[in-house]
């Protein structure tokens, strides 16, 4: 046995230790809060594994929640022992609210096939966050419910505070609902000071009930209970499907959108892993799976399918939203407060 | 010796209650001096205030304008806002108060964020230039009759209309979606072109500038949001200063005032004292009145022929009756006597002649005020008649007789002195008026045929130029020189026709509701620049200008052409005046918009000309003579008239003239 043969026995032992300790670095689970719909974050999550064979754990949260869990899990007294690495979905201002409050990890993406809308997300939070879907808000009309009470289709914002509409109107409530909070934010962006409170306060007359969520704000206009609400286009089709009365209408003065964005907490354990998981969100192979089969947004890769919503839309009327001003917490209370001072809805 | 006494005593009581009245008002004086110290900082900082509002809404407004006078007017209003915000600073910098000291942090906040503003502005304009570019290459790098001969092809020509589209976008959802079409489109067809064609080539070198396109109009769709952004922060940090300092100067006011306001019953007493003292001023007055009233009834007469004049506030030009009151020498008559304050005083703001004839229709004033239409040596006789609101001066010359119309504006009688006191509108020469229309008119068709024709034979040598430059066989750098001669000639030649086709009034208007004030305003560093170091530029704009509805890119260039050609009027020291102002007709408000220059003039003979094509009395300048002709065919087009008066010697006022009718 030549000396150097010595050497051999270890390196061997060390080899085939390597796996064992990269299994290890692997088992350790990856835990997302999902803001998505339930169907795309399982189908995220699942897709992700089967490639990565990475464990990964999804919480759903609203947009709302998450942003409340984060705030309070990053204090001293803890909510839970759980770290969280990944907040993917859920609108951009809650997102750019947790950047604002030191609470997300600086990640700037690989991928250069990233949209105009997506990358904004990303410059205005100085690479802490990343656009990965987009939706545009609508008022939802329900065409047999207005012909039977004998009322036209509304064009506009303001034509939503007609005295007509009286009764007819479901709304969210833009303190719990980022739905409601985007439309209220548009009216803002939309009209000046003077006009605004005008605009609103009719509208609010004309609001019937104020659920919690855009998406309970939906259901009575699907179910023939109420004539017109406010919500992002992308979820009516399914609901179109069940009830062809439903219409989408853009309004004549341009309407506000959402972006859906994804960060990395700043408390994650494993950054590498949380980086690979945002990075396989943003491949356009991976945004077609969710946009033929779960969502149908629209998804930030130049390359992913056109939404089936938003292709062949001529009227892509949309404003200039501005999401660093209205993603400040001072902001959001002016606008809130303007809101809530406006009257009570009965 | 009582009445000594009553006298004395009532002398003394007098100026004792005087003394105490005296010192009583000196004491408020001093306290409302001592209130005024106080607040008149805060009055200033209040008054500042309102250039916040002034901000707010020019900022407004320079977010929808073009990009072209944006950034002209931009530049000019924010050094304007810059400086005044300056100086709100050093109010508050000046104020020994505490409170105010603290408020500077919110002007330099208010400062950051307008530089910020303009290296946005600075930013985005860079984009827009880029943008124009890829816009010209994406006009002119393929033939709009190429006609695609298989799927891939048209699949290429339609990502290329898309790529014209979304440099045109306005947000980024739409550029986006543009984004995912371009690229599905273009990707799969791609790779079949055939290299070797011409066309084909070409494409393949826009759809690799196509990432160009997408980031540029992507820069400027941010830089847009950016400008909003800082628009908004102007805002909310201005609400906050005028929150802040507004509560502030009514907490101060309050306090102040409880401090130093005198006590209930001194001010009772002072009150009625004023009240007495009052009384007795009104008292002495009416007594005047009176007097006065007895003293002539006429004199209200000629109080209201003044008020009724007033509103003639034009500048005195060379007047007649100023040399004939001048003159001594004249036997004053009692009717002189009456009118001869007064009426003359007023007589000196007034443009108008006037001819004061007696019972017997012969001038009490006689021909002095002709000789500046006519050379009294130049004629023989003469006579006047009056019919149809027309003076008719006839007069025999050794050529034979010939007349002048003058019409007449207001013949006001004097009952007591049987005259009449004539005013008269400076003469009018109709049939040299109507020659000099038509041949403008002639000159107007003649010219707006001949320049559609050049313009569109124009467009086919640029087009064929074009596409002669972008042609690879062009090798040779010489070769592409001599095109881009060509086609700067060709670029200049448009320029011309452009000119001649806005005085036939052919030209295409895009009229919209303009503040006149403003406009003239954004031209004032234009104006500035282009003009000499000793020529001053003074702006004087009456605050009553409606917003008017005009192209307003036509009525800049009309201004800035009025302005070039005062300039080329001056030799030496000099001054223009653009000025704006109302006058009111019987029937309509008249918008008047005058350069003024004190430059050489124009002479006489060439007056009736100077609205001709290519008519030039500028020697000094290269000037195609045009600019005038282009100011003559806009305004006319848009309703309006030019018109000039102009004294060799003493200068020139152009005056574009618009009846503002109800719709205006």
């Amino acid at each position: 046995m030549k000396p150097w043969h010595y050497f051999l026995a270890p390196l061997f032992v060390c080899l085939l230790m390597l796996p064992t300790s990269w299994a290890n670095a692997e088992n350790h689970t990856l835990n997302i809060i999902c803001s998505a719909a339930p169907a795309t974050c399982n189908v995220l999550r699942d897709s992700f594994v089967s490639i990565y064979d990475i464990p990964t754990n999804i919480v759903r949260m609203s947009s709302g929640e998450a942003l409340d869990f984060i705030e309070k899990n990053s204090k001293s007294n803890k909510l839970t022992d759980i770290s969280y690495d990944v907040w993917w979905g859920g609108t951009g201002d809650t997102h750019l609210k947790a950047v604002k409050n030191g609470l997300m990890h600086k990640f700037v993406p690989n991928n250069k096939a990233l949209l105009g809308w997506s990358t904004y997300l990303s410059d205005i939070s100085d690479g802490h966050t990343v656009g990965v879907y987009a939706g545009m808000l609508g008022v939802i009309a329900n065409k047999k419910v207005l012909t039977a009470q004998n009322l036209d289709l509304p064009n506009c914002w303001s034509d939503l505070g007609d005295p007509k509409y009286r009764g007819q109107l479901i709304i969210a409530d833009p303190n719990t609902s980022g739905t409601a909070y985007t439309f209220l934010s548009t009216i803002f962006q939309i009209y000046d000071p003077f006009q605004r409170i005008q605009v609103l306060a009719e509208i609010k007359e004309n609001i019937l009930k104020m659920p919690k969520s855009g998406s309970d704000a939906l259901l009575p206009v699907a179910s023939d209970d109420a004539a017109l609400s406010v919500a992002f286009i992308h979820d009516v089709p399914l609901l179109e499907y069940q009830n062809p009365s439903l219409t989408i209408i853009i309004p004549c003065e341009g309407t506000g959108y959402e972006i859906g964005a994804a960060s990395i907490l700043k408390s994650t354990k494993y950054l590498k892993q949380a980086k690979a998981f945002i990075e396989y969100t943003l491949l356009a192979s991976t945004q077609n799976i969710l946009t033929t089969k779960t969502s149908l947004q629209m998804y930030s890769n130049a390359n992913t399918l056109a939404s089936p919503v938003y292709k062949n839309r001529k009227d892509l009327n949309v404003i200039n939203y501005n999401f660093n001003i209205y993603s400040r917490e001072t902001v959001r209370n002016d606008v809130l407060s303007t809101w809530n001072n406006l009257g009570n809805v009965d | 010796m009582f009445n000594y006494f009553s006298h004395r005593s009532v002398l003394i009581i007098l100026v004792i209650i005087f003394t105490i009245l005296g010192i009583s008002l000196w004491k408020i004086n001093v306290n409302n001096q001592n209130i005024q110290i106080n607040l008149s900082i805060t009055k200033k900082e209040a008054s500042r205030l309102n250039l916040i509002n002034n901000l707010n809404y020019s900022s407004l407004k320079l977010n929808s304008l073009d990009k072209q006078r944006s950034e002209y007017i931009f530049l000019f209003s924010h050094n304007e806002i810059n400086k005044e915000y300056k100086k709100i600073k050093k109010i508050l910098t000046s104020s020994k108060d505490k409170y105010y000291i603290e408020k500077i942090n919110d002007v330099d906040k208010i400062i950051d964020e307008l530089d910020n503003f303009k290296s946005t502005m600075k930013l985005r304009n860079d984009y827009l230039f880029h943008k124009k570019t890829l816009q010209t290459i994406l006009n002119n790098n393929i033939s709009t009759d190429y006609k695609p001969f298989s799927i891939e092809e048209i699949n290429i020509v339609s990502s290329w209309e898309l790529l014209k589209d979304a440099l045109n976008s306005s947000n980024l959802i739409t550029l986006g979606e543009l984004r995912r079409t371009f690229n599905h489109s273009f990707a799969g067809a791609i790779g079949s072109i055939n290299p070797l064609l011409i066309e084909n080539r070409q494409i393949k070198n826009i759809a690799s500038g196509a990432n160009g396109v997408f980031s540029t109009t992507r820069n400027i769709i941010l830089k847009n949001i950016k400008l909003e952004e800082h628009i908004y922060n102007i805002q909310k940090y201005s609400f906050v200063l005028i929150k802040n300092l507004e509560g502030s100067v009514t907490e101060l006011k309050q306090e102040r005032r409880e401090k130093v306001m005198p006590p209930l019953l001194k001010n009772q007493i002072l009150m009625a004292i004023s009240t007495i003292c009052i009384f007795l001023i009104i008292l002495f007055i009416s007594k005047l009145l009176l007097l006065l009233r007895r003293f002539n009834n006429a004199n209200i007469k000629s109080i209201g022929l003044l008020s009724r004049f007033n509103k003639i506030n034009n500048n005195l030009y060379e007047n007649p009756l100023n040399n004939y009151f001048s003159d001594k020498n004249n036997t004053y008559n009692e009717f002189h006597v009456f009118v001869s304050e007064i009426l003359y005083k007023f007589l000196l703001r007034t443009q108008d002649i006037v001819l004061i004839l007696d019972k017997n229709n012969i001038p009490v004033i006689n021909s002095a005020f002709f000789n500046m239409y006519i050379k009294k040596s130049s004629y023989l006789t003469s006579h006047y008649s009056i019919s149809n609101q027309n003076l008719v001066f006839t007069y025999a010359t050794k050529v034979g007789e010939k007349s002048i119309l003058f019409p007449i504006d207001y013949i006001h009688k004097v009952g007591n002195f049987e005259h009449k006191i004539i005013f008269l509108s400076p003469p009018v020469n109709e049939s040299k008026n109507a020659i000099k229309n038509d041949r403008l008119e002639s000159l107007g068709k003649i010219s707006g045929e001949v320049a559609h024709d050049i313009n569109n034979m124009l467009s086919v040598i640029i087009g064929s130029l074009n596409i002669l430059r972008e042609s690879k066989n062009l090798v040779a750098k010489e070769d592409s020189r001599i095109i881009d001669r060509a086609l700067f000639s060709a670029d200049k030649s448009i320029s011309i026709i452009d000119r001649l086709l806005t005085f036939a009034c052919c030209q295409k208007l895009s009229p919209e509701l303009v503040d006149v004030n403003d406009l003239i305003e954004g031209l004032y560093e234009v104006i500035c620049f282009t003009s000499e170091k000793n020529t001053t530029i003074t702006l004087d704009l009456s605050p009553d200008v409606p917003i008017f509805y005009i192209d307003p890119g036509q009525l800049e260039a009309c201004i800035i052409n009025l302005c070039i050609n005062a300039m080329n009027a001056i030799d030496g020291e000099g001054h223009i005046t653009v000025k704006t102002s109302i006058n009111h007709s019987a029937h309509c408000e008249i918008l008047n918009i005058s350069v003024e220059d004190n430059g050489h003039g124009i002479p006489k003979n060439i007056q009736n000309r100077i609205f001709e094509p290519f008519f030039t009395g500028q020697k000094k300048t290269d000037g195609q003579g045009l600019g005038l002709s282009m100011a003559y065919g806009f305004i006319k087009q848009s309703g309006g008239y030019i018109k000039v008066y102009s004294e060799v010697g003493l200068g020139t006022t152009m005056s574009l003239v618009f009846e503002l009718g109800d719709n205006q």
